[in-house]
């Protein structure tokens, strides 16, 4: 059975080359717009992985893994922040937070399936 | 499209709108306060600008991305299908029939040199049946003197006779047999002579077509077996280039994903250059409400105008130039990816054998040989009939000609009767009758060369029956089997026939249909391309941000040259600490210097330089990194 990976990032041009290299892969994609449609969507579905960006309206990557681990079924679910910001001190936020690695965008395909691949076993 | 959406951005700026709140007569005396009301109406008009701009190019992208997924799709479709192409050419099915012709050309090759072999031997067989009837023309020679003196003899008989009267009168009838046998065998020679030239001009007529057809099955023989050789060494030359042809299916294929890697990595520049006019814009605002400071004094505003300002231009020239030139990188990857289709696809039609798009292929060649080898080999087996046909009537024509040896011979012996005859009468007639016994004396000669001539001619009829009889029964036994190995060779030919004609309609079928599918995807990428015209208008509204801030920066600097070092590393401190992206900070350390950036970036956070992301390199790339 497929893996799903949620998505999450403000903006609809990044969401949609995410499920394209994820869907061409054999994934299942869950989209949402941010850290609050993320935690809204997540009960609704099985998700394996989450990709979150970092700068986000309503709610932020940070905040959003915060409210993940905060579930206890979703305590130990990859998260993977994909954002343009390459500061250490925010890596090390994100780290602190509970984020399992950090890719800097722009992504090439191959990468972002490497490391899904990696982080899902 | 481009041109009307650009008009949106093309609202001049309002230079003379001044700043929303007042400034203290003694500020308001200087003259540069003067000016912060145009250079905030054009901070705050380029502002919204490209604000606009940030909100209204996404769609285009999200289009582009949105027929990657169909492009992707159907270049894959269309891998398959040339895989397919190879498979078939490269499957069990062709290699059998490969193994099966060749198995044909060595029996064709075996039957057509048996065939050659027969075709000589029947050759010889008639040539020597032709000698025999000529020398059949010697011994009629013979028979034409023996009538001559036949007649004479009868004339003679006739004179004695009517000069003895009475006493010869039976000679009379003795001259009449004579005259009645002189007339029959002149008959009979006539009947043979007849016969005789019948049967060589039939015998000429199957010599010659014979040897026409010992010409054209040697003609023909070469014809198919170079054509033979060819096929099947085209088809192992096809064989070798469809071996090849995978890989560079592969190789294809791999390109495509790169090429499709690349649209994806440059399609996120959208959201990239989005992120750095944002903080272009933020760092406009930031101006803007520094010129309506009324408690801020003017030359350091002034100067912090200009040298934030001078920095925008440097950050979206940037931003500029990554976006374009991922736009660009997008559409050439794209037209990229359509042109492989298409060299993918003649490679594959080249790799199948057939030269041009008239949907013919080397299968449709191999097909029109077979059926002519088929056809050729038909052709030989209705010649070979028609042989054992005419040797047939040769053998009937002969047998027609000694029956008339048989009249002839029995002429002979009532000549040999009558000669026998004569001598008795003559003999009774007495001394008178001296003349007669001459004359039957005479009579009794040409008996006696009859038979030796009829012997000689029944002689060499019964050569030219045995001859015959012995090539016709050879022809007979050997007329089965030919037509059994012509008809087994034949049945296989359309065997193999049915299988070239199924895999060339399959090829034909799928080349036609990867055809199609190279055309229509050429088509729409072609035609998706050649919309995309955000980068235009991307380019064009950051050229105006930029020659607007430039004009900002063209009046501050003369009336303040520079600001003070402590004014300056603070606000360039500030603007390093909005900065998210790695080369944001290059543009920064590039205009600024060095030294100013990494002491603004040392007092804020760290940030990871490409050299230090590498070292922690864990194989993913330099922008991944798993904690």
């Amino acid at each position: 059975m497929a893996k799903t990976i949620m998505t999450v990032d403000d903006s609809a041009s990044v969401r949609q080359m995410v499920s394209f290299t994820l869907k061409q892969n054999g994934y299942d994609v869950v989209e949402a717009v941010d850290g609050k449609d993320a935690l809204a969507k997540l009960p609704g579905h099985k998700v394996d992985m989450v990709i979150t960006d970092l700068n986000m309206p309503n709610l932020d990557g940070i905040g959003l893994i915060k409210g993940v681990r905060a579930n206890p079924a979703y305590r130990f679910t990859p998260i993977v922040m994909l954002t343009t910001e390459s500061q250490d001190s925010k890596k090390a936020e994100g780290k602190a937070a509970g984020a399992t690695g950090w890719i800097v965008k722009p992504f090439k395909p191959e990468q972002l399936v490497a490391v899904v691949k990696k982080v899902l076993g | 499209m481009e041109l009307s959406f650009l008009h949106k951005f093309t609202q001049k700026p309002d230079m003379a709108a001044g700043p929303a709140g007042a400034f203290s007569s003694e500020a308001a005396d200087n003259p540069l306060v003067e000016r912060f009301g145009g250079w905030s109406g054009m901070l705050v008009s380029l502002g919204e600008r490209l604000q606009f701009l940030n909100g209204s190019t996404e769609e285009e992208f999200l289009a582009i991305g949105a027929r990657l997924h169909d492009f992707y799709a159907r270049a894959g479709e269309i891998e398959r299908t040339s895989r397919r192409v190879t498979d078939l050419i490269l499957g069990e099915e062709i290699g059998r029939d490969m193994g099966a012709l060749q198995e044909i050309l060595d029996r064709i090759a075996d039957y057509l040199s048996h065939a050659e072999r027969e075709t000589e031997e029947s050759t010889r067989t008639l040539d020597t049946i032709l000698g025999f009837i000529d020398h059949v023309d010697d011994s009629l020679d013979g028979f034409r003197k023996i009538i001559k003196n036949l007649h004479m003899l009868s004339t003679a008989v006739k004179i004695e006779s009517a000069r003895l009267g009475e006493g010869a009168a039976g000679f009379t009838t003795l001259a009449d047999d004579v005259e009645r046998l002189s007339v029959s065998i002149k008959e009979k020679s006539a009947d043979i002579i007849g016969e005789k030239e019948t049967l060589a001009r039939m015998i000429g007529e199957t010599l010659s077509r014979v040897t026409t057809l010992e010409a054209e099955q040697r003609a023909n023989a070469r014809l198919i077996l170079d054509r033979t050789r060819h096929s099947i060494a085209t088809l192992t030359g096809i064989h070798g280039r469809c071996s090849a042809a995978a890989a560079l299916v592969s190789s294809h294929s791999a390109e495509v994903a790169e090429g499709i890697g690349e649209v994806v990595t440059s399609l996120q520049f959208h959201d990239i250059t989005r992120q750095q006019i944002e903080h272009v814009s933020e760092a406009m605002d930031e101006l803007c409400a520094l010129l309506g400071d009324r408690s801020a004094d003017p030359s350091s505003t002034a100067a912090e105008v200009a040298d934030v300002c001078g920095l925008q231009v440097a950050q979206l020239s940037h931003a500029r130039d990554e976006l374009v030139t991922a736009v660009e990188r997008i559409v050439d990857n794209l037209r990229a990816i359509a042109r492989k289709e298409t060299r993918m696809s003649d490679e594959t039609r080249e790799m199948a054998g057939t030269a041009d798009g008239a949907g013919d292929s080397f299968f449709a060649e191999m097909e029109r040989d077979m059926g002519r080898v088929a056809e050729v080999l038909s052709e030989n087996a209705a010649a070979n009939h028609n042989l054992v046909s005419a040797m047939g009537s040769v053998v009937a024509s002969v047998r027609d000609i000694a029956d008339f040896v048989t009249a002839i011979e029995e002429i002979g012996s009532e000549i040999e009767l009558i000669a026998l005859n004569s001598q008795v009468k003559a003999a009774n007639t007495g001394e008178g009758g001296a003349a007669l016994g001459v004359l039957a004396e005479a009579i009794q000669h040409l008996s006696v060369e009859a038979r030796a001539r009829t012997g000689a001619v029944s002689d060499t009829l019964r050569k030219v029956t045995e001859v015959t009889e012995s090539l016709s029964s050879g022809f007979d036994a050997t007329a089965g089997t030919i037509a059994t190995e012509v008809n087994s060779l034949i049945a296989e030919l359309k065997g193999l026939l049915s299988s070239v004609r199924g895999v060339n309609g399959q090829l034909l079928s799928l080349l036609g249909s990867m055809d199609g599918e190279v055309q229509a995807l050429s088509r729409d990428i072609d035609g998706a391309t050649s919309t995309v015209g955000v980068h235009q208008t991307v380019a064009g509204v950051i050229g105006e941000a930029i020659a607007g801030l430039d004009e900002v920066v063209r009046e501050v600097r003369p009336l303040v040259p520079a600001a003070a070092a402590g004014v300056q590393e603070r606000r360039l401190r500030e603007l390093v600490e909005r900065y998210t992206m790695h080369s944001e900070r290059k543009v920064h350390e590039t205009i600024v210097g060095r030294g100013s950036a990494k002491r603004a970036g040392a007092a804020s956070a760290g940030f990871a330089t490409p050299a230090a992301v590498a070292a922690s390199d864990d194989g993913f790339g330099d922008n991944v990194e798993l904690f």
